[in-house]
């Protein structure tokens, strides 16, 4: 058994879990108008932008000139507060890992300096952090993590596949517990990358509506600590949620398209199942993958309906909140899903208004409070045809 | 037209990295999608490119494209009739 | 029961071994990957389309999965893990240029490392589950370690570096699952574990 004895995030809803969640209970999105990056883009198009600059957020972090980018302040200062929930004053005292997921990794500062560097000024602190793998690096080192440390990077299923690997290691007594999670930054090239694609709605997304035009793009960063049954005991630790059950597959369809009738993502949903060895019906709310593209959502709702048939249970995608945070989003998502259980809410998939033609499916789109939540099921569906499912549950 | 569609079918084979593809194994008339070349949807948003590259042409919705796209000829025809 | 590396590919300095045996040798030429494309007679056309790091995995990953013993396991009992330190870099820079004037969509799609695993599993089939690890230099004791947790679940597993820069391919593949009957007599038998992985990629 793996419990989650902490939790941390920071998105565009909130610098901590509190803020998120009054969010969340408010029904207010955190899209909107970009403030932060200097991007073209930025006057077109919407994003989930974590409302601090690179400054506010070392000074959040209590930290002054630590030359770390965007992607890795957000990954410590979520990777803080987890820790900061578990109790956990010193990661010496138990075999302890990181697990980070990030696509962007320092992106983000590397294509504001490289012209600068190239021409006359070299920052060569920047360099070094490029690497996807320097977040997770620096962020163990700045809390003394270091039994297991690596970095996961599969697209948008990236931090699920984190979550996934830190409970086999402790199931496999390997580890007696790990943090883990991701962090990714908006960056240019992200954006410049997802328009050429054109997946981008201009406007605000809107999952699983039929007139849906794209996803938005956010940021944040989400880590759990997850322990095993002997920590837990010893250190009569506050248990938040069970971790019961995780898969993955590989869709093998398209190197960045779901299959029509959702393949992979069929194949992740099922094994969770079969891990927490639960019928589906025990399932209480599907925080979806849901983006928001034409796509991902008619091909996320057939394979509900082929696991869940006539059972389908109540589901949302909350990325109408924090837009999709790619590495990040399923450790983010986690964290909702949590929450969701803590506060018997299901919280809302915002915007949308016309149900899909496609399918009888249609998400919930108000908050539903006073809703006995057991089981959860979250989804996140990647790139390179990446598809992972966790379900959590209640102690 | 007849120069055009030539032109066309060395673009798009450069464009779409079709390396064993020659411009005479593609018909003009042939549907590009499905069947034909079995293009997919990351190759529709190379075309789209390459209208705007070669020919100064922006598609703005991807779901305009699928008419224009069918096949070399109306690609070619609807480059005649926009072309500035 | 233990697990062995059933077998095992290499790409290095030009040229591409399987089981220790050369399959093709390229002299020194810009269009490695290609040339090596062509002389395996692989009849895919969509490699064409890929960027470098999945043209390696690719051509790493044929010898091994159309092995007859290895080719006739369940598709969905095979997980594919992977690993590398740059990342997608390569194309990450070539995508980068074409931001300047006409970004390039079918660059962007490769700008994530584990893309190549996606095409890995489209060519064969392959449903079962993948993972990607970003890490400074090639650790065996990391695939070594995941490798046996998911050899728990799934039945065998496809591992490897996949490393690609302006000047050199750096593919390393391997096979791991178990002894069983039909693949008794045919495939050499290396026990799974870091030293021998090492062994196989240093040689």
């Amino acid at each position: 058994m793996v419990f989650v004895t902490g939790i941390g995030t920071i998105s565009a809803i909130g610098k901590n879990v509190s803020e998120t969640l009054s969010s969340l209970l408010e029904s207010r999105t955190g899209i909107g108008k970009i403030n932060h990056l200097q991007t073209i883009h930025k006057d077109n198009y919407v994003a989930g932008e974590v409302n601090y600059s690179l400054q506010e957020l070392e000074n959040l972090a209590g930290l002054k000139n630590s030359n770390y980018n965007r992607t890795t302040l957000l990954s410590l200062l979520a990777t803080q507060e987890a820790l900061t929930s578990a109790g956990i004053k010193d990661a010496s005292t138990y075999r302890t890992g990181f697990i980070s997921a990030s696509s962007v990794g320092g992106m983000s500062h590397s294509e504001l300096l490289y012209k600068d560097f190239l021409e006359h000024n070299p920052h060569e602190n920047f360099i070094d952090t490029h690497y996807t793998g320097a977040h997770a690096t620096d962020v163990a080192k700045h809390f003394g993590i270091t039994d297991y440390v690596t970095t996961i990077s599969t697209a948008c299923s990236s931090a699920a596949n984190a979550i996934m690997l830190g409970a086999r290691l402790i199931n496999n007594n390997i580890l007696d517990r790990v943090i883990v999670g991701g962090a990714d930054a908006l960056c240019k090239f992200t954006f410049n990358g997802f328009n050429t694609l054109m997946i981008l709605d201009k406007e605000w997304c809107k999952p699983f509506d039929n007139n849906r035009k794209g996803l938005n793009l956010g940021e944040g960063a989400a880590y759990l600590v997850l322990e095993s049954e002997r920590v837990v005991k010893a250190e009569n630790k506050k248990i938040i949620a069970v971790l019961s059950g995780y898969g993955n597959a590989n869709d093998a369809f398209h190197q960045t398209a779901s299959s029509p009738d959702g393949q992979g993502a069929y194949a992740a949903m099922q094994k969770a199942l079969e891990v927490a060895n639960f019928f589906s019906n025990k399932i209480d709310y599907i925080n979806a993958h849901g983006t928001g593209t034409a796509n991902n959502d008619s091909s996320e709702a057939a394979a509900i309906q082929n696991i869940f048939k006539k059972n389908i249970p109540p589901f949302s995608s909350t990325k109408s909140f924090t837009g999709h945070t790619l590495a990040a989003a399923a450790s983010i998502e986690a964290v909702i899903s949590i929450l969701s259980i803590q506060n018997n809410t299901i919280f809302p998939n915002l915007n949308c208004v016309t149900p899909m033609q496609d399918t009888t499916l249609f998400p919930v789109t108000s908050l539903q409070k006073n809703t006995e939540i057991n089981h959860v099921l979250s989804n996140s569906f990647g790139f390179g045809g990446n598809c992972s499912s966790l379900i959590f549950s209640r102690n | 037209m007849e120069n055009l569609i030539e032109n066309l079918k060395k673009q798009i084979i450069e464009q779409l990295n079709l390396a064993e593809v020659k411009p005479d194994d593609i018909d003009a008339s042939a549907p590009l999608f499905g069947e034909g070349l079995g293009l997919d949807s990351i190759d529709a948003l190379e075309l789209i490119v390459l209208l705007e590259k070669n020919y100064g042409l922006k598609i703005q919705e991807p779901k305009d494209a699928k008419n224009i796209f069918q096949s070399v000829k109306t690609l070619a025809e609807y480059i005649s009739s926009h072309k500035k | 029961m233990s697990n062995y590396i059933l077998s095992y590919t290499k790409i290095k300095n030009n040229c591409l071994w399987h089981n220790d045996k050369l399959v093709s040798k390229i002299g020194e030429t810009d269009n490695f990957l290609e040339e090596t494309y062509k002389s395996l007679d692989l009849a895919y056309p969509k490699f064409f389309k890929m960027d470098a790091l999945s043209k390696l995995g690719v051509l790493c990953a044929e010898q091994i999965l159309t092995d007859e013993s290895i080719r006739l396991l369940p598709k969905e009992k095979i997980a594919v893990v992977l690993s590398n330190k740059n990342s997608s870099l390569q194309t990450d820079v070539a995508y980068a240029k074409t931001m300047r004037d006409f970004p390039s969509p079918s660059l962007f799609v490769y700008t994530l490392p584990n893309i190549v695993t996606g095409e890995i599993a489209i060519k064969h089939k392959i449903t079962g589950e993948n993972a990607f690890f970003i890490e400074p230099t090639f650790n065996a004791d990391l695939l070594h370690n995941y490798t046996e947790l998911l050899l728990q679940e799934s039945e065998a597993v496809l591992c490897g570096w996949l490393s690609i820069d302006e000047k050199t391919c750096d593919g390393f593949l391997y096979f791991v699952g178990k002894q069983t009957e039909s693949n008794q007599k045919k495939i050499n038998f290396i026990k799974h574990n870091p030293t021998n992985i090492t062994q196989l990629y240093t040689n």
